[in-house]
Parts: structure tokens; C-alpha cells; sequence
């Protein structure tokens, strides 16, 4: 891992954090979607991911926000499918290759670990490993931390705009016409 | 709601004609000017560098992020300069970034919401040098009101008479007595929505309809009654109720984009200029409209020293022109404003127009913010959801340090007060905020999504006459046109301010049972409150001031600038309410000034 990407992480990590402060939601990937959802059955066609990139990615997004009786995850979300597209048609070739490096990271750790790529590691070991690497979330340090907060940061930011996230999940009531703003009136004492 | 009128072509206004008034720029300065010059009778031509964006069809603040191919995002050939990027880049910020196309401000920040993306310039076409400072502007019809933040309060003597309380600087010359009026005819033309709360420092207003306030944010309210610090819903710039003299604007309907797309609104009920003041203007037929009309220059007659009209380039065919006006109003931005002033250099003027004072592009100040704690409102956590969004703004903590000898801080004059919001919205803030993964990550940022509660801090920032701005002769904007060079730095004063920013807010969650899940004490990179007044402060003194307590150059009678840039110090009120105030004052004095043949 050549430093420049580390350093490009820690400010993009930084730089979500103050995204997140100014009272905005964070930078960063996201949809341009349906067409992709629609191939979903017969697996995505992938833009910019090799294949085995994006199975890492996938069961790494699913991991994060996994479905359940409630509500469909990431993968139902078509979350990872979306990160490649943006993927895709980013601009940035410094932000793209930090993606490959990121799940090439995730992919070496495995390896060393358990003598197979992430997605070939049995469930518990996923488990371990994601423990791992989200035990300094706060402070990450090594490469494979950055690589996790990264990920999840835009997981989560895909995940919760899809109508999975927003409605299924989350039950919002707003983006509707009210005659009278709801909650407390303070003005009559 | 009617549809706004077309208006702004290049071929239909008329450069032939002497105009009463030719009026530069068409956010909340510029907007006022035509309004109520139109509505005094007289003859006013408008021009505006950039070009007339109908945002009740950009907008589209209902749509929701799954019906958008990025999610709501930009397109990837636009970069938003963020927070880190002013502190690591070099103006121009545009320079380094050459692989984009557009290169946009932190305003548009957050991935960029698509839909405002037409609504702030491109750095590339218009940079500017010096120290770091994010120059947010926005050459469209209505100008920054487009998008602005809404919260609509009133300045007070405790502000405008600061320096008498503390000795710092000068007084306005002009007391709040002065003011009331233009603040309640502002109220009442654009329509506002508050709670009176009867506090010396800052005055209520006219209110219609208040927004109301969640749980949450009714405890704060409760507990800080105890130490008699106020809690009140934002004082909004949004007509709750409709205005049954303006057809352009219809009332909130309570939707709730307001926050999660920079700002705007489709249905024009949050005051923007296009809508609240020149639709309205262009229907008495007195106002003629030319957009894309870039100014560089306020003409002069060598005769009588005073002004002929304003130079000005076509942006799209880059063709020179000149409109001509008994008087000229400036009301581009502050900065702008002070720009055109500079670069209206002759023989006689060498360092700009107005400026025998000197002072023109001195004193430029703003508001600090930065500070900024998050937490959660423990008795939500795990409730089914409810609609706390569709309120076009949160609460608002006004001033409570520096107004009597019980709240004198340590190591800091004036003040600054707090916004903040929280519950529902429809973006989860836990998501970015709450450790972990898995189930229990999912059902945490679930569980936590009511319960959010944040608020920051916006302080004012001394005006400091080594703060300014001059040209920059060596860089060009890309019409040929010199650009401002900043030498702008916050000094200890706000730096201490920020400390106990950061103190009263942790007191205030502690005091309030809230629980703390961030801190944040740094301000923001100089500029990002895109609140900048001063540069041509008024006074009574020509010798110290560019600009009479009317807003008219003491140089040249027929030259008046009705922005931020006659602001004296900032406050630490958001500044459009005043700016709109002013220029309503500013713009009677000038017709009755024409009136009785004085000018």
C-alpha cells in the first residue's frame, strides 16, 4: 500500500466527518441504480469492479446492513451495484484506484489470516474479520481500518437514500404536504 | 402560485434610454432596490451578471433520492470544494482542479445536490487570490436568496451601538429606531414566521405562523428557561401564511427539502429575491430586466464627478456595453459591489471610486462558526417514527454573553448565538455517526433516528480595518475582468469566542440530560458563514467612511450601495433581514432624494 493512498483515506475520512458536522450528509458515491436493479436476478453488470472485487464488496456492504424480517440490506438495495457505477464515471482516478486497494486490503488480510479471500471465509470468519477491522473505527491506523470506514461510510449513505433504506427501513413520514407544521406550538406560552 | 414571468432577454432592454435608476445586481439588496424604486414611480433598469434560472422548475423538492440516477448527487464532472480543500489548496481554488469542468464552492457541498447546481459560479471562470476564504457567490436572478439559510433576525443597539458598550471600533450611525420601520415593512411585503420572545437584543418581528418545536427540542427550551437563556423556533424568512399581494409565492406547505438540498424552494414560500421582489417590480411595468450583463465599471461624467451609468460585458457574447442612469445603485454583494467600485479607477479616482476615505475594501467581516456538538435526546431512542420534518428550520439560542455585567465573558467582546435542530429528517445522521455494523448497527441507527439533536454556534467577527480586499491586477476572471485579492484572517477575539462556543454548548447538553456523541471546537475555514458585510462601511465622517447613513457615496451623490458592504460591524444576526431593511431605506431616501431635485 503506497502511503499517498493512506493519506488520500485519513482526509477523505476527515473530511466525511466535517461533511457530516456542517449539517449535510456526506460526500461520496451512490446510485444511478434501476437499471442495474433490474439485472439483478442475473447478476450486475459491473462497470468498473472486477468481479471478485465486487463480491467482496457486496458481502461487505450486506454485512454492515444486513437484511432481516423488517426490511431488505444493502445487497436488496443494490448497494454495491450503485458504488459501481459511481464508481464508473468518477472523475477521480486517485479515489477510484483507492477503492481496488481498499478491497485488495481487505482481501490480503483474509488471506493472511485464513489462507482464503474474504468472500471464501466461512461466516465466522467474515465476523472476525470485520471485528477487526472496525475495532479503531474511531481512530483507524492501518490501511484495512481506512478501507472499512470508507466502505461503511458510503454504505450507509447509499443504503439509507434507497426506498429500501428511507421507507422500509427508517418508516420516514415527511416529503408530504402538511396543512399545519407538526410537534409542539411554543407561541401561545 | 402563478408562474414567474420571462423576463431578462438581452435584446429587449433598451441602452438608449436614460434610465431613473440602474440598479446592479438581483439577490436581497438588489431585489429590495427595484422593488421599491418601482413602487416609488420611477423608471429602473436592472442588471444581473448571471441568468434567470426558474428554480420553481429546478428544484424539484419533493423528489425523492431513489427517483434521481445519483441519488440526488452532481454529476461526476463536478468537484465541491470542501472544508479541507480551502485549507489545502491555494487560490485560485479552481487552478489545481482542471480535470473538472465546474468547480463549485462548500455550499454546494455533501455530494452536491444536483438541483442548485446552476446557482453558484464556477471557480474556474471566476477566481481570486490571497489568504484562504471561501468566496461563495451566486450569479443568478435573485442571487444568493435562492438558497439562503432562511433564518431572518433583526440586529439591535446592542449591535449597532456595540462599540459605545465596549469600546471596540465605531457605532453605526444609525440606531435601531432607525431601522424598525424598514424591518416591519420588510415583514409584512415578504412575510416571516417566529415566536416573539420580547428580548432587548434582538427584536421580534411581524410574525405570521410559527413552525413548532419537537420533544426534544422542547426540554432544551424548558431547561434553559431556568437560567434564563431563550430557546426559540427559527425566525424564519418563509411566508406560513401566503401574501395575498404577491401571486409568485405560495405558503409552506410544510414538505421538509429545506435542509437536505442547500436550501430553495419550488414553491417560493422561503423569500427569494426572483419571486418576493422582482416578479412583483416587473409587473408595473416600470422595471426592464437585463440578465448576463456582467458590470465592471460605474461611468463617470468628468464634468460633474458624478455618475453617467455602468459599463458593462454581455457574459454570453463578451460584447462591451454602457446603460445609462441618473443614479446607480449598487447592490451586487458585498464584495462585488466593493469590486466594481476598484475597478471604477480613473485619473481623479485612482484607487477606486467613493474611496477618498480610503476605507472602500477595509473592515470586511462576517461570522465565526465551526463549534459544534451533536448528542442524542435518550427518551426518542427506539419510538416509531412521527413527522418532525416539513419545518423549513430548527431552533435558534440567541445571544447570551456580553449583554450585562452578569453574562461578560472572559477573553472575548460581543457575541454569538446558537442554531440547531433535531428529530426526523430523512436522511439517518446516526448512520454516519454510530459505531459498528451488522444487526446491531442497522437497528442502533434506526432506533436513534429521532432522538438526533445538534447545534452550532455562529459568532460575530470583529471588524478589523487590516481585514480587506484590493484588486488583484495579475489574475483575470474569465472575461478580462481583475479579480479581488483577500488579506482576511480571524484574530483572537474569535478564536476565544469559539472556546466558549464549544463550553456553553457541552453546558447546555449537560444541563439538558443530553447525551454527547460529538464535539467539535475548530471554526470553519474563514468565509464559510457566506454572511461577509463591511468594505464600504457608512458613517458620518467622509474621512472614515465610504458611505452616509443613507447608503449614498459621500463622493457621488448619485451612487448608492445598498448591501452588506455599508454594514459597520456584523453582528452576530444573520445579516439578510437588515440587508433588506437597509436597502428599503436606503432606496426611499433616493427617491425622495430625486424628487426634490437634490441629486
Amino acid at each position: 500500500m503506497r502511503r499517498s493512498d493512506i493519506t488520500g483515506r485519513r482526509e477523505f475520512i476527515q473530511l466525511m466527518a466535517a461533511a457530516a458536522a456542517s449539517g449535510l450528509a456526506g460526500a461520496g458515491l451512490s446510485s444511478e441504480a434501476r437499471g442495474e436493479v433490474r439485472k439483478g436476478r442475473l447478476g450486475p453488470q459491473l462497470k468498473f469492479f472486477t468481479r471478485g472485487e465486487f463480491a467482496t464488496l457486496d458481502e461487505m456492504a450486506e454485512m454492515i446492513i444486513p437484511g432481516d424480517r423488517r426490511s431488505g440490506g444493502a445487497r436488496a438495495a443494490h448497494v454495491a451495484e450503485m458504488i459501481d457505477a459511481r464508481l464508473a464515471e468518477s472523475l477521480d482516478p486517485e479515489w477510484r484506484q483507492s477503492w481496488k486497494d481498499d478491497i485488495a486490503e481487505i482481501n490480503e488480510l483474509s488471506r493472511r489470516k485464513f489462507r482464503r479471500q474474504f468472500v471464501d471465509a466461512s461466516a465466522k470468519q467474515r465476523a472476525q474479520l470485520m471485528d477487526l477491522i472496525s475495532r479503531n473505527e474511531d481512530k483507524p491506523k492501518e490501511a484495512a481500518e481506512y478501507a472499512f470506514g470508507t466502505i461503511k461510510w458510503t454504505v450507509g449513505e447509499t443504503y439509507y437514500r434507497t426506498r429500501i433504506g428511507i421507507h422500509d427501513e427508517i418508516g420516514y413520514k415527511g416529503n408530504v404536504i402538511q396543512d399545519e407544521f407538526s410537534g409542539i406550538d411554543v407561541s401561545r406560552g | 402560485m402563478e408562474a414567474a414571468p420571462k423576463l431578462g432577454d438581452a435584446g429587449e432592454a433598451d441602452l438608449t434610454q436614460l434610465y431613473d435608476v440602474i440598479v446592479v445586481g438581483s439577490g436581497a439588496a438588489g431585489g429590495t432596490a427595484v422593488n421599491v424604486l418601482t413602487g416609488h414611480g420611477l423608471k429602473v433598469l436592472l442588471l444581473e451578471a448571471g441568468r434567470h434560472v426558474n428554480t420553481a422548475e429546478t428544484l424539484k423538492s419533493m423528489e425523492w433520492p431513489y427517483e434521481h440516477p445519483r441519488q440526488g448527487d452532481l454529476p461526476p464532472s463536478y468537484k465541491v470544494l470542501e472544508e479541507q480543500d480551502y485549507r489545502k489548496l491555494k487560490p485560485p481554488y479552481g487552478a489545481s482542479l482542471r480535470r473538472y469542468e465546474n468547480v463549485a464552492n462548500w455550499q454546494q457541498t455533501g455530494g452536491g445536490p444536483d438541483y442548485t447546481k446552476d446557482l453558484f459560479v464556477n471557480e474556474h471562470e471566476h477566481p481570486y487570490t490571497g489568504t484562504k476564504f471561501s468566496w461563495v457567490r451566486s450569479r443568478v436572478l435573485g442571487g444568493k436568496t435562492n438558497v439562503w439559510g432562511r433564518l431572518a433576525l433583526r440586529l439591535s443597539d446592542y449591535d449597532l451601538k456595540a462599540a459605545s458598550r465596549d469600546g471596540y471600533g465605531v457605532d453605526w450611525p444609525i440606531s435601531y429606531a432607525d431601522l424598525a420601520p424598514y424591518y416591519d415593512k420588510v415583514d409584512l411585503y415578504l412575510g416571516i414566521s417566529g415566536v416573539r420572545e420580547n428580548l432587548p437584543w434582538l427584536p421580534d418581528s411581524i410574525y405570521q405562523r410559527p413552525i413548532k418545536l419537537n420533544p426534544a427540542e422542547v426540554h432544551v427550551r424548558e431547561r434553559l428557561q431556568k437560567s434564563g437563556t431563550v430557546l426559540t423556533p427559527f425566525r424564519l424568512g418563509v411566508t406560513t401564511e401566503g401574501l395575498r399581494h404577491n401571486k409568485y409565492r405560495s405558503k409552506c406547505l410544510g414538505r421538509g427539502a429545506c435542509f437536505r438540498r442547500v436550501g430553495g424552494c419550488d414553491i417560493h414560500a422561503a423569500f427569494d429575491s426572483q419571486s418576493g421582489w422582482i416578479y412583483p417590480a416587473w409587473d408595473t411595468g416600470k422595471l426592464t430586466v437585463r440578465t448576463n450583463a456582467i458590470v465592471h465599471e460605474i461611468t463617470v461624467d468628468p464634468a460633474t464627478g458624478m455618475a453617467r451609468g455602468v459599463a458593462f460585458i454581455d457574459a454570453i457574447s463578451r460584447k462591451a456595453y454602457e446603460a445609462k442612469g441618473r443614479v446607480v445603485v449598487l447592490g451586487a454583494s458585498t464584495l462585488e459591489s466593493t469590486r466594481i467600485l476598484l475597478l471604477s479607477r480613473s485619473r481623479q479616482h485612482a484607487s477606486g471610486l467613493a474611496n477618498s476615505s480610503g476605507h472602500l475594501g477595509r473592515n470586511l467581516c462576517e461570522h465565526v462558526l465551526g463549534p459544534r456538538v451533536e448528542g442524542i435526546y435518550k427518551q426518542r431512542v427506539g419510538k416509531e417514527p412521527v413527522n418532525d420534518d416539513g419545518r423549513p428550520g430548527g431552533f435558534y439560542v440567541p445571544r447570551f454573553r456580553n449583554l450585562d455585567d452578569r453574562s461578560k465573558a472572559r477573553g472575548f467582546i460581543r457575541g454569538y448565538g446558537l442554531e440547531g435542530s433535531s428529530g426526523w429528517e430523512m436522511f439517518p445522521e446516526q448512520a454516519m455517526l454510530l459505531p459498528g455494523w451488522g444487526p446491531s448497527y442497522k437497528r442502533k441507527v434506526r432506533e436513534h433516528a429521532g432522538a438526533f439533536i445538534y447545534m452550532y454556534g455562529l459568532g460575530e467577527v470583529l471588524p478589523r480595518y487590516e481585514n480587506h480586499v484590493t484588486l488583484d491586477d495579475k489574475v483575470k476572471d474569465a472575461w478580462g475582468i481583475p479579480v479581488l485579492k483577500f488579506q482576511y484572517a480571524y484574530g483572537d477575539n474569535e478564536r476565544a469566542m469559539c472556546k466558549d462556543m464549544t463550553a456553553a454548548m457541552q453546558e447546555i447538553y449537560a444541563e439538558a440530560g443530553l447525551e454527547i456523541t460529538k464535539v467539535m471546537s475548530e471554526p470553519l475555514v474563514e468565509g464559510s458563514s457566506v454572511h461577509e458585510v463591511g468594505t464600504a462601511r457608512m458613517g458620518t465622517d467622509p474621512r472614515q467612511s465610504v458611505l452616509n447613513p443613507w447608503l449614498q457615496s459621500h463622493d457621488v451623490k448619485n451612487l448608492y450601495v445598498v448591501d452588506g458592504s455599508g454594514f459597520v460591524s456584523a453582528g452576530c444576526q444573520n445579516p439578510t433581514w437588515t440587508i433588506m431593511a437597509l436597502a428599503w431605506r436606503a432606496c426611499d431616501h433616493l427617491a425622495g432624494e430625486l424628487k426634490r431635485g437634490n441629486i
